[in-house]
Protein backbone atom coordinates (compact mmCIF):
# COMPACT_ATOMS: atom_id res chain seq x y z
CA UNK A 1 0.00 0.00 0.00
CA UNK A 2 1.63 3.75 -0.83
CA UNK A 3 2.63 5.31 2.11
CA UNK A 4 -0.12 7.95 1.88
CA UNK A 5 -2.70 5.40 1.64
CA UNK A 6 -1.28 3.59 5.00
CA UNK A 7 -1.00 6.73 6.80
CA UNK A 8 -4.84 7.47 5.92
CA UNK A 9 -6.04 4.33 7.32
CA UNK A 10 -4.18 4.93 10.69
CA UNK A 11 -5.33 8.69 11.08
CA UNK A 12 -8.81 7.34 10.51
CA UNK A 13 -8.55 4.61 12.97
CA UNK A 14 -7.58 6.80 15.20
CA UNK A 15 -10.22 9.03 14.77
CA UNK A 16 -13.01 6.10 15.34
CA UNK A 17 -10.82 5.08 18.38
CA UNK A 18 -11.83 8.52 19.79
CA UNK A 19 -14.87 8.70 18.67
CA UNK A 20 -15.93 5.55 20.14
CA UNK A 21 -14.27 6.05 22.84
CA UNK A 22 -16.08 9.54 23.80
CA UNK A 23 -19.37 8.09 22.75
CA UNK A 24 -19.49 10.51 19.47
CA UNK A 25 -21.40 9.22 16.34
CA UNK A 26 -18.70 9.12 13.32
CA UNK A 27 -19.88 8.01 10.26
CA UNK A 28 -16.49 7.06 8.12
CA UNK A 29 -16.89 5.92 4.62
CA UNK A 30 -13.96 4.10 2.41
CA UNK A 31 -12.12 6.55 0.68
CA UNK A 32 -12.40 5.82 -3.13
CA UNK A 33 -9.69 8.02 -4.37
CA UNK A 34 -7.14 6.84 -6.87
CA UNK A 35 -4.56 8.83 -7.15
CA UNK A 36 -1.32 10.08 -5.15
CA UNK A 37 -2.58 10.25 -1.09
CA UNK A 38 -0.76 12.66 1.34
CA UNK A 39 -2.72 10.64 4.26
CA UNK A 40 -4.76 13.49 4.83
CA UNK A 41 -7.18 15.41 2.06
CA UNK A 42 -10.06 18.04 3.12
CA UNK A 43 -12.81 14.97 3.86
CA UNK A 44 -10.37 14.07 6.84
CA UNK A 45 -9.61 17.35 7.80
CA UNK A 46 -13.63 18.21 8.27
CA UNK A 47 -13.19 14.83 10.34
CA UNK A 48 -10.97 15.87 13.06
CA UNK A 49 -12.81 19.30 12.88
CA UNK A 50 -16.01 17.59 13.82
CA UNK A 51 -14.43 15.57 16.51
CA UNK A 52 -13.08 18.73 17.77
CA UNK A 53 -16.37 20.72 18.45
CA UNK A 54 -18.02 17.39 19.66
CA UNK A 55 -15.40 16.87 22.32
CA UNK A 56 -15.67 20.13 23.05
CA UNK A 57 -19.56 20.46 23.47
CA UNK A 58 -19.06 17.30 25.64
CA UNK A 59 -16.73 19.00 27.90
CA UNK A 60 -18.84 22.08 28.09
CA UNK A 61 -21.58 19.87 29.66
CA UNK A 62 -19.68 18.71 31.97
CA UNK A 63 -18.93 15.09 30.61
CA UNK A 64 -14.85 13.41 30.93
CA UNK A 65 -13.18 13.69 27.35
CA UNK A 66 -10.99 10.95 27.17
CA UNK A 67 -8.21 11.57 24.55
CA UNK A 68 -4.47 11.46 26.07
CA UNK A 69 -2.37 7.95 24.65
CA UNK A 70 -5.81 6.91 23.70
CA UNK A 71 -4.56 5.26 19.93
CA UNK A 72 -0.10 5.03 21.37
CA UNK A 73 -1.23 0.82 20.74
CA UNK A 74 -2.17 1.77 17.51
CA UNK A 75 1.18 2.90 16.04
CA UNK A 76 3.20 -0.36 17.15
CA UNK A 77 5.39 -0.37 20.19
CA UNK A 78 8.08 2.04 20.33
CA UNK A 79 10.36 2.55 22.89
CA UNK A 80 8.20 4.60 25.77
CA UNK A 81 11.92 6.89 25.13
CA UNK A 82 9.84 10.08 24.11
CA UNK A 83 6.29 9.53 26.50
CA UNK A 84 7.59 11.59 29.85
CA UNK A 85 6.33 14.89 30.76
CA UNK A 86 9.18 17.16 30.51
CA UNK A 87 9.76 20.00 33.31
CA UNK A 88 7.63 23.04 32.26
CA UNK A 89 8.78 26.18 31.54
CA UNK A 90 9.16 28.72 34.04
CA UNK A 91 6.50 30.42 31.73
CA UNK A 92 4.08 28.05 32.59
CA UNK A 93 4.42 27.19 35.91
CA UNK A 94 2.49 30.93 36.35
CA UNK A 95 -0.21 28.89 35.32
CA UNK A 96 -0.64 26.77 38.19
CA UNK A 97 -2.16 29.98 40.32
CA UNK A 98 -4.97 29.65 37.37
CA UNK A 99 -8.08 29.23 39.66
CA UNK A 100 -11.28 29.00 37.50
CA UNK A 101 -9.52 25.61 35.29
CA UNK A 102 -13.12 24.97 34.56
CA UNK A 103 -13.27 27.93 31.97
CA UNK A 104 -10.27 27.22 30.24
CA UNK A 105 -11.25 26.60 26.48
CA UNK A 106 -10.60 22.81 26.13
CA UNK A 107 -6.95 22.08 24.87
CA UNK A 108 -6.52 25.12 23.58
CA UNK A 109 -9.31 24.82 20.76
CA UNK A 110 -10.78 28.47 20.72
CA UNK A 111 -12.10 30.43 17.91
CA UNK A 112 -9.59 33.34 18.63
CA UNK A 113 -7.34 34.80 20.90
CA UNK A 114 -7.17 38.25 22.38
CA UNK A 115 -5.19 40.32 19.70
CA UNK A 116 -3.89 43.55 19.44
CA UNK A 117 -4.92 46.05 17.10
CA UNK A 118 -3.46 44.91 13.66
CA UNK A 119 -1.73 41.52 15.76
CA UNK A 120 1.90 40.92 17.29
CA UNK A 121 3.77 42.79 15.31
CA UNK A 122 1.96 45.92 16.20
CA UNK A 123 2.19 45.33 19.71
CA UNK A 124 5.70 44.94 19.62
CA UNK A 125 5.99 47.94 17.30
CA UNK A 126 3.49 49.71 20.44
CA UNK A 127 6.12 48.65 23.14
CA UNK A 128 9.30 50.12 21.51
CA UNK A 129 7.70 53.31 20.50
CA UNK A 130 5.76 54.11 23.73
CA UNK A 131 8.62 52.18 26.67
CA UNK A 132 9.70 54.79 28.57
CA UNK A 133 13.53 53.22 29.87
CA UNK A 134 13.94 55.26 32.72
CA UNK A 135 16.55 57.41 33.38
CA UNK A 136 17.57 55.23 36.87
CA UNK A 137 18.51 52.11 34.84
CA UNK A 138 19.98 54.24 31.85
CA UNK A 139 22.37 55.56 34.86
CA UNK A 140 23.09 52.23 36.21
CA UNK A 141 24.07 50.67 32.57
CA UNK A 142 20.76 48.16 33.63
CA UNK A 143 19.14 46.06 30.60
CA UNK A 144 17.19 43.09 30.36
CA UNK A 145 13.82 41.63 30.57
CA UNK A 146 10.90 42.14 32.90
CA UNK A 147 8.39 39.49 32.61
CA UNK A 148 4.61 40.73 32.88
CA UNK A 149 1.39 38.85 33.06
CA UNK A 150 -2.27 40.48 32.20
CA UNK A 151 -5.29 39.95 31.23
CA UNK A 152 -7.67 41.06 28.07
CA UNK A 153 -11.18 41.08 29.46
CA UNK A 154 -14.27 40.66 27.41
CA UNK A 155 -14.38 43.90 26.46
CA UNK A 156 -10.92 44.18 25.22
CA UNK A 157 -9.36 46.15 28.01
CA UNK A 158 -5.91 45.45 30.07
CA UNK A 159 -6.42 44.19 33.39
CA UNK A 160 -4.60 42.60 36.12
CA UNK A 161 -0.83 43.39 35.31
CA UNK A 162 1.51 41.95 37.14
CA UNK A 163 5.57 41.31 36.92
CA UNK A 164 6.32 37.91 37.12
CA UNK A 165 10.01 38.43 36.71
CA UNK A 166 11.43 41.67 36.84
CA UNK A 167 14.85 43.85 36.67
CA UNK A 168 14.11 46.58 39.01
CA UNK A 169 15.64 50.41 38.21
CA UNK A 170 11.85 51.72 37.64
CA UNK A 171 11.89 49.10 35.12
CA UNK A 172 8.86 47.35 36.02
CA UNK A 173 7.10 50.07 37.15
CA UNK A 174 7.47 51.03 33.94
CA UNK A 175 6.06 48.05 31.75
CA UNK A 176 2.66 47.94 34.31
CA UNK A 177 2.73 51.95 33.57
CA UNK A 178 2.49 50.86 29.88
CA UNK A 179 0.53 48.17 29.84
CA UNK A 180 -2.07 49.68 31.96
CA UNK A 181 -2.29 52.69 29.29
CA UNK A 182 -2.53 50.20 26.21
CA UNK A 183 -5.40 50.80 23.73
CA UNK A 184 -8.33 48.25 23.70
CA UNK A 185 -7.38 44.66 22.17
CA UNK A 186 -10.21 41.93 19.96
CA UNK A 187 -10.82 39.91 22.84
CA UNK A 188 -10.65 36.28 22.87
CA UNK A 189 -14.05 34.71 21.72
CA UNK A 190 -15.19 31.06 21.67
CA UNK A 191 -18.27 30.20 20.66
CA UNK A 192 -19.13 33.88 19.34
CA UNK A 193 -18.41 35.00 22.70
CA UNK A 194 -15.83 36.91 24.68
CA UNK A 195 -14.18 35.84 27.41
CA UNK A 196 -11.35 36.96 29.70
CA UNK A 197 -7.79 35.57 28.38
CA UNK A 198 -4.37 35.57 30.30
CA UNK A 199 -1.10 36.78 29.04
CA UNK A 200 2.54 36.78 29.62
CA UNK A 201 5.07 37.93 27.50
CA UNK A 202 8.42 39.54 27.95
CA UNK A 203 9.79 42.97 27.56
CA UNK A 204 13.05 43.83 26.53
CA UNK A 205 15.04 46.71 27.72
CA UNK A 206 17.50 46.78 25.83
CA UNK A 207 20.04 49.98 26.72
CA UNK A 208 21.86 49.75 23.42
CA UNK A 209 18.56 50.84 21.65
CA UNK A 210 18.45 53.86 23.70
CA UNK A 211 19.19 57.35 22.19
CA UNK A 212 20.63 59.66 25.14
CA UNK A 213 22.21 62.78 24.72
CA UNK A 214 25.15 61.65 27.05
CA UNK B 1 -2.13 31.24 29.49
CA UNK B 2 -0.95 32.27 26.30
CA UNK B 3 2.85 33.88 25.88
CA UNK B 4 3.07 35.80 23.57
CA UNK B 5 6.42 36.19 21.68
CA UNK B 6 9.44 37.96 23.02
CA UNK B 7 11.01 40.32 21.30
CA UNK B 8 9.88 39.07 18.26
CA UNK B 9 11.66 35.71 18.49
CA UNK B 10 11.88 34.53 14.96
CA UNK B 11 13.63 31.36 13.08
CA UNK B 12 13.59 30.45 8.99
CA UNK B 13 12.04 27.21 8.78
CA UNK B 14 12.39 25.32 5.47
CA UNK B 15 9.94 22.54 5.67
CA UNK B 16 6.97 21.58 8.33
CA UNK B 17 6.28 17.93 7.55
CA UNK B 18 2.65 16.91 9.31
CA UNK B 19 1.63 12.82 9.58
CA UNK B 20 5.32 11.27 10.39
CA UNK B 21 4.17 8.36 12.05
CA UNK B 22 6.79 7.18 14.47
CA UNK B 23 9.89 7.86 12.37
CA UNK B 24 11.07 11.15 14.56
CA UNK B 25 9.84 9.38 18.07
CA UNK B 26 6.73 8.34 19.25
CA UNK B 27 3.22 8.66 17.75
CA UNK B 28 1.76 10.93 15.48
CA UNK B 29 4.37 13.52 14.52
CA UNK B 30 5.06 17.23 13.06
CA UNK B 31 8.49 17.37 11.62
CA UNK B 32 9.85 21.11 11.48
CA UNK B 33 13.36 21.74 10.36
CA UNK B 34 15.19 25.27 10.98
CA UNK B 35 17.45 26.27 8.79
CA UNK B 36 21.01 27.17 9.76
CA UNK B 37 23.80 24.20 10.85
CA UNK B 38 27.24 24.64 12.70
CA UNK B 39 28.11 21.43 10.80
CA UNK B 40 28.92 20.46 6.87
CA UNK B 41 28.02 16.96 6.53
CA UNK B 42 29.85 15.58 3.41
CA UNK B 43 26.64 13.66 2.64
CA UNK B 44 24.21 15.74 4.28
CA UNK B 45 20.18 15.60 3.25
CA UNK B 46 19.24 19.33 3.32
CA UNK B 47 22.16 20.73 2.67
CA UNK B 48 19.73 24.30 1.71
CA UNK B 49 19.91 24.15 5.43
CA UNK B 50 23.28 25.43 5.57
CA UNK B 51 21.86 28.40 4.72
CA UNK B 52 20.73 30.37 7.72
CA UNK B 53 19.08 33.41 5.50
CA UNK B 54 16.69 30.71 3.50
CA UNK B 55 13.33 29.20 4.34
CA UNK B 56 10.21 30.70 5.75
CA UNK B 57 10.22 33.11 8.51
CA UNK B 58 7.94 31.65 11.25
CA UNK B 59 7.37 33.52 15.17
CA UNK B 60 6.46 30.65 17.56
CA UNK B 61 3.25 31.49 17.42
CA UNK B 62 2.76 31.15 13.75
CA UNK B 63 4.15 27.61 14.04
CA UNK B 64 1.74 26.57 16.49
CA UNK B 65 -0.83 28.32 15.10
CA UNK B 66 0.03 25.95 11.90
CA UNK B 67 0.79 22.87 13.40
CA UNK B 68 -1.58 22.74 16.12
CA UNK B 69 -4.25 21.12 13.69
CA UNK B 70 -2.91 17.67 14.38
CA UNK B 71 -3.62 18.35 18.04
CA UNK B 72 -5.98 15.63 18.58
CA UNK B 73 -3.67 13.47 16.97
CA UNK B 74 -0.36 14.14 18.96
CA UNK B 75 -2.42 13.59 22.03
CA UNK B 76 -4.19 10.93 21.05
CA UNK B 77 -1.00 8.61 20.56
CA UNK B 78 1.46 10.64 22.65
CA UNK B 79 3.14 12.21 19.73
CA UNK B 80 4.11 16.18 19.07
CA UNK B 81 6.68 18.43 17.18
CA UNK B 82 10.09 17.33 16.12
CA UNK B 83 12.63 19.73 15.31
CA UNK B 84 15.49 19.07 13.06
CA UNK B 85 16.93 20.87 10.64
CA UNK B 86 19.95 21.83 10.11
CA UNK B 87 20.46 22.22 14.22
CA UNK B 88 17.91 22.76 16.22
CA UNK B 89 19.24 23.86 19.10
CA UNK B 90 20.35 27.16 17.38
CA UNK B 91 16.85 27.90 18.03
CA UNK B 92 16.59 27.46 22.11
CA UNK B 93 14.75 30.04 22.48
CA UNK B 94 12.34 29.95 19.07
CA UNK B 95 11.44 26.02 21.23
CA UNK B 96 11.17 27.64 24.77
CA UNK B 97 8.69 29.31 23.19
CA UNK B 98 6.62 27.18 21.45
CA UNK B 99 6.35 24.63 23.85
CA UNK B 100 5.08 27.99 26.65
CA UNK B 101 2.25 28.11 23.35
CA UNK B 102 1.65 24.33 23.35
CA UNK B 103 1.47 23.01 26.58
CA UNK B 104 2.98 20.14 28.18
CA UNK B 105 1.15 17.70 26.65
CA UNK B 106 2.67 17.45 22.91
CA UNK B 107 5.65 15.65 22.88
CA UNK B 108 8.62 17.94 21.84
CA UNK B 109 11.68 15.67 20.32
CA UNK B 110 14.43 17.27 18.88
CA UNK B 111 16.83 15.69 16.61
CA UNK B 112 20.54 16.74 17.18
CA UNK B 113 24.21 17.29 16.45
CA UNK B 114 24.45 18.16 19.78
CA UNK B 115 27.66 20.16 18.47
CA UNK B 116 26.52 23.36 19.99
CA UNK B 117 27.42 25.59 23.32
CA UNK B 118 26.84 23.71 26.47
CA UNK B 119 23.98 26.49 27.83
CA UNK B 120 21.97 25.65 24.26
CA UNK B 121 21.57 22.29 25.90
CA UNK B 122 20.85 23.13 29.11
CA UNK B 123 17.93 26.14 28.15
CA UNK B 124 16.33 23.19 25.75
CA UNK B 125 16.55 20.66 28.15
CA UNK B 126 13.74 22.20 30.42
CA UNK B 127 11.02 21.94 27.80
CA UNK B 128 12.12 18.96 25.65
CA UNK B 129 10.42 15.11 25.91
CA UNK B 130 13.35 13.68 24.29
CA UNK B 131 16.93 13.57 21.88
CA UNK B 132 17.79 11.71 18.79
CA UNK B 133 20.96 12.54 18.47
CA UNK B 134 23.69 11.86 14.97
CA UNK B 135 26.62 11.76 17.19
CA UNK B 136 28.67 10.23 13.42
CA UNK B 137 31.20 8.50 14.20
CA UNK B 138 32.77 8.93 18.02
CA UNK B 139 36.28 8.68 16.55
CA UNK B 140 37.28 12.53 16.60
CA UNK B 141 39.48 12.40 13.21
CA UNK B 142 36.77 10.90 11.29
CA UNK B 143 34.29 13.45 12.79
CA UNK B 144 36.53 15.96 12.15
CA UNK B 145 37.18 14.63 8.38
CA UNK B 146 33.46 13.89 7.87
CA UNK B 147 31.91 17.03 9.00
CA UNK B 148 34.46 19.84 9.15
CA UNK B 149 34.34 20.38 12.52
CA UNK B 150 35.55 18.75 16.08
CA UNK B 151 33.40 16.94 18.60
CA UNK B 152 34.57 17.93 21.64
CA UNK B 153 31.12 19.79 22.27
CA UNK B 154 28.91 16.84 20.95
CA UNK B 155 30.78 14.62 23.36
CA UNK B 156 30.50 16.86 26.62
CA UNK B 157 26.97 17.23 25.96
CA UNK B 158 26.15 14.08 25.19
CA UNK B 159 27.82 13.23 28.56
CA UNK B 160 26.01 15.71 30.65
CA UNK B 161 22.14 14.30 28.98
CA UNK B 162 23.27 11.29 30.11
CA UNK B 163 23.70 12.34 33.89
CA UNK B 164 20.67 13.95 34.10
CA UNK B 165 18.08 12.33 31.89
CA UNK B 166 16.88 8.36 31.86
CA UNK B 167 19.13 7.00 29.10
CA UNK B 168 15.57 5.95 27.12
CA UNK B 169 14.87 9.47 26.54
CA UNK B 170 18.12 9.85 24.16
CA UNK B 171 18.47 7.68 21.07
CA UNK B 172 22.07 8.02 19.55
CA UNK B 173 22.17 7.50 16.03
CA UNK B 174 24.78 5.92 14.72
CA UNK B 175 25.46 6.27 10.27
CA UNK B 176 27.65 3.57 8.47
CA UNK B 177 29.01 6.45 6.36
CA UNK B 178 30.96 5.37 2.80
CA UNK B 179 34.51 6.22 2.82
CA UNK B 180 34.64 7.86 5.98
CA UNK B 181 34.10 5.12 8.58
CA UNK B 182 34.26 1.23 8.57
CA UNK B 183 32.25 -1.41 10.38
CA UNK B 184 34.98 -2.07 12.95
CA UNK B 185 34.29 2.09 13.98
CA UNK B 186 30.75 2.26 13.88
CA UNK B 187 30.81 -1.24 16.13
CA UNK B 188 33.78 0.74 18.53
CA UNK B 189 31.49 3.94 18.34
CA UNK B 190 28.36 1.88 20.01
CA UNK B 191 30.86 -0.20 22.78
CA UNK B 192 32.02 3.76 23.35
CA UNK B 193 28.67 4.98 23.86
CA UNK B 194 27.10 1.75 25.27
CA UNK B 195 29.83 1.88 28.25
CA UNK B 196 28.58 5.98 28.54
CA UNK B 197 25.70 5.13 29.46
CA UNK B 198 23.78 4.61 26.15
CA UNK B 199 21.05 2.15 25.47
CA UNK B 200 19.02 3.30 22.73
CA UNK B 201 21.13 2.66 19.62
CA UNK B 202 19.90 3.05 16.41
CA UNK B 203 22.47 1.81 13.95
CA UNK B 204 21.92 2.61 10.15
CA UNK B 205 23.42 2.92 6.67
CA UNK B 206 24.18 5.84 4.78
CA UNK B 207 22.42 5.45 1.09
CA UNK B 208 24.47 7.67 -1.21
CA UNK B 209 22.51 8.77 -4.28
Amino acid sequence: MPRGKQTCKILKEIRKQIAAENDIELVVSECTYQGDCLGTCPKCEAEVRYLERELEKRQRLGKAVAIAGLSVGMLGALPEAMAQQPDTTMAMKTTDTIENVQDEPLMGIVESIAAFPGGERKLLQYIANNLEYPQEAIDAGIGGKVFVRFFIEPDGSVSDVEVLRGIGYGCDEATVKLFKSMPKWEPAKRRGEPYRMEFSMPVNFDFSDVKTDK
Amino acid sequence: MIILAADMTQAQIFAVSRHRLTTDGEGVTTLVTFNGCPLRCKYCLNKTSWDAAKGRLYTPKELYEEVKIDQLYFLATKGGVTFGGGEPLLQVDFIREFRALCGPQWSIVVETSLNVPEESVMKVDEVVNGYIVDIKDMNADIYQTYTGKDNALTLKNLEWLLQRREARNVVVRVPHIPNFNTDADVQQSIATLKSMGVTEIDEFNYIIR
